[in-house]
């Protein structure tokens, strides 16, 4: 058991460290990392929790979906010059925005937490790997939370088809002759995390 | 507890040893079959049959100098040859190698006498999870070097495997339902009687494109559009030398095992013999025959991936992200809607033989 709250632990302060380090890196692409880094602590947290499921779509949609994205656009936009950090952009009043948005959800994560501890106890009659199992899982998602399921992915595919008709160009124009492939660079993302939600 | 965690670990040191050496003779055994096809002789000097060249390229790579190029973010660039390794290795711990031996220690903990280094139930997600982290390698790799030809060679192969990954997983869809399980050991069980790849109509479809679709994930030729040497250099590894390079040499090797045995898992009905040569075999020697059998199958299936490489010749970028996004994404889906009524049918009202 103790061994178990060690690596508990462990992985707690790499979350921490991590989120700390997006921050406070100068370089957008190891901020990146660090994000990288800290998504992975938090699926270590979900198996120390008994649910490798969540783990694996934590790193699926957020490390293989979101961030990959995000590193795409860096690695983009940054392209000319590698190594030039975004850090120097932040003005005083950005800094300012920041701190107040991250206090006020500091607050609520503050709230939810000590609303939450009542409900730890699991529900009896079950043992925790048949409630974090796959096929119950599917079963609630399919049957008690089906709407909000389907809510959300029409809400993904309004997102996709947003992305299709924001990189689509008139045709005819110099433009979309001379990016054949545009579309497709951006696209795969908006199906990708279609691909790990369902 | 603790014999647990030593079974594990005997389990562990025992697969990554004999996956290191394959990997470390595959890359002999490609370049001997790749002589021939091409009107060579290919290495022959290092041994009998060339067979001391892998050892002799490793202590090689060892001793190159190793360089660092100016202005490159040092800890990425020293991070994208270790994720790239350890990634490869990851993907080897799903991978069931044959059927559960009758108890030889105790019955206490059923993952004891599986013949795989875990059997989690959500086995195929972690076979996607690592494929995606995969990606970072290449992408880090070819952007921390400081260098525009690893940069394009990083981006456009992330592009590659962010797109291949939709259809390699609608690809795999069919078989978890045929299965009902997440698990490889009990996508292999399901397999007893049909094959996978034999299961019509779904089964070749689903073949061909996660085929297709894994070759492009492990950037194999001929989907190996981040080194296209003609265009850039040699992709994202242009600035890695010494060691590092061969990091992501190991791990190429590796992926190509890998994948074998992984497409074997899905599709070829692992470690499940031909059914009329089952008839016979004393309990005792049955699981161990299993091994045998997806050994044969994937080496089988490194070979003509090997042949493969060197016989087709390598698709234009923007045709290569034609066929995942316009030709295997919607097949596979329709794919996916047909065997997804046909196994329906199957299960609830005993129609079809998918029952």
């Amino acid at each position: 058991m103790i061994a178990y709250h060690l690596i508990y632990i462990f992985f707690g302060l790499g979350v921490l460290a991590g989120g700390v380090n997006v921050v406070a890196q100068k370089n957008p692409v190891n901020s990146a990392i660090s994000l990288l880094f800290t998504f992975m602590c938090v699926a270590a947290l979900y198996i120390l929790h008994g649910s490798p499921f969540l783990a694996m779509i934590q790193i699926i949609v957020y490390a293989g979906a979101i961030l990959i994205l995000v590193v795409f656009t860096i690695m983009l936009l940054a392209l000319r010059e590698p190594g030039r950090g975004l850090g120097k952009f932040w003005t005083m009043p950005q800094k300012l925005a920041a701190l107040i948005v991250g206090a006020a959800l500091a607050v609520e994560l503050a709230i939810v937490a000590v609303q939450g501890l009542g409900d730890l106890a699991a529900p009896a009659g079950a043992s925790l790997a048949e409630i974090a199992s796959p096929a119950t899982l599917g079963k609630a998602l399919f049957s008690k939370y089906l709407l909000p399921f389907e809510v959300a992915s029409v809400l993904l595919l309004v997102a996709i088809v947003g992305a299709v008709v924001l990189t689509r160009r008139p045709h005819g124009t110099a433009a979309a002759i001379d990016a054949p492939h545009a579309d497709e660079t951006i696209a795969p993302p908006a199906g990708d995390e279609q691909g790990g939600q369902a | 507890m603790l014999i647990s965690l030593l079974i594990a670990l005997a389990k562990i040191l025992v697969v990554m040893a004999l996956f290191l050496a394959a990997t470390a003779w595959n890359t002999l055994f490609e370049r001997r079959v790749v002589a021939p096809i091409q009107n060579r002789v290919g290495p022959n000097r290092a041994g009998p049959f060339g067979l001391l060249q892998p050892i002799a390229d490793a202590v090689k790579l060892f001793f190159k100098e190793d360089i660092v190029t100016d202005r490159a973010e040092k800890f990425l660039y020293y991070l994208a040859p270790i994720i790239s390794v350890s990634t490869a290795l990851l993907f080897v711990a799903m991978v069931p190698f044959g059927p559960e031996v009758p108890s030889y220690l105790s019955t206490d903990n059923p993952a004891w006498n599986k013949f795989s280094m875990a059997d989690l139930n959500v086995a195929v997600l972690f076979v996607f999870a690592v494929s995606s982290i995969a990606v970072y390698s290449v992408l880090l790799g070819g952007w921390a070097g400081n260098s525009k030809y690893s940069l394009l060679g990083g981006m456009r192969a992330g592009a590659q495997m962010i797109s291949y990954e939709i259809a390699m997983g609608l690809s795999i869809m069919p078989v978890i339902m045929s299965a009902s399980s997440l698990s490889l050991h009990e996508i292999v069980v399901a397999q007893h009687d049909v094959w996978n790849v034999f299961r019509l109509p779904w089964g070749p479809v689903g073949f061909v494109i996660f085929l297709m679709a894994m070759l492009a994930e492990s950037n194999r030729a001929p989907f190996d559009m981040v080194e296209a040497e003609q265009e850039l250099v040699g992709g994202y590894h242009t600035e890695y030398s010494s060691m590092k390079f061969g990091a992501f040499f190991v791990a190429e090797y590796g992926n190509l095992i890998t994948i074998s045995a992984l497409i074997v898992t899905f599709y070829l009905g692992g470690w499940q013999g031909l059914p009329f040569v089952d008839v016979g075999i004393p309990a005792w020697l049955a699981p161990w025959l299993g091994i045998v059998w997806f050994a044969i199958k994937t080496m089988l299936l490194v070979a003509s991936l090997v042949w493969i490489r060197w016989t087709f010749p390598r698709p234009r970028y923007d045709q290569l992200m034609g066929y995942g996004w316009k030709v295997f994404f919607p097949i596979a889906l329709g794919n996916l809607f047909v065997a997804g009524v046909l196994i329906y049918l199957g299960q609830h009202f005993g129609i079809g033989y998918f029952g």
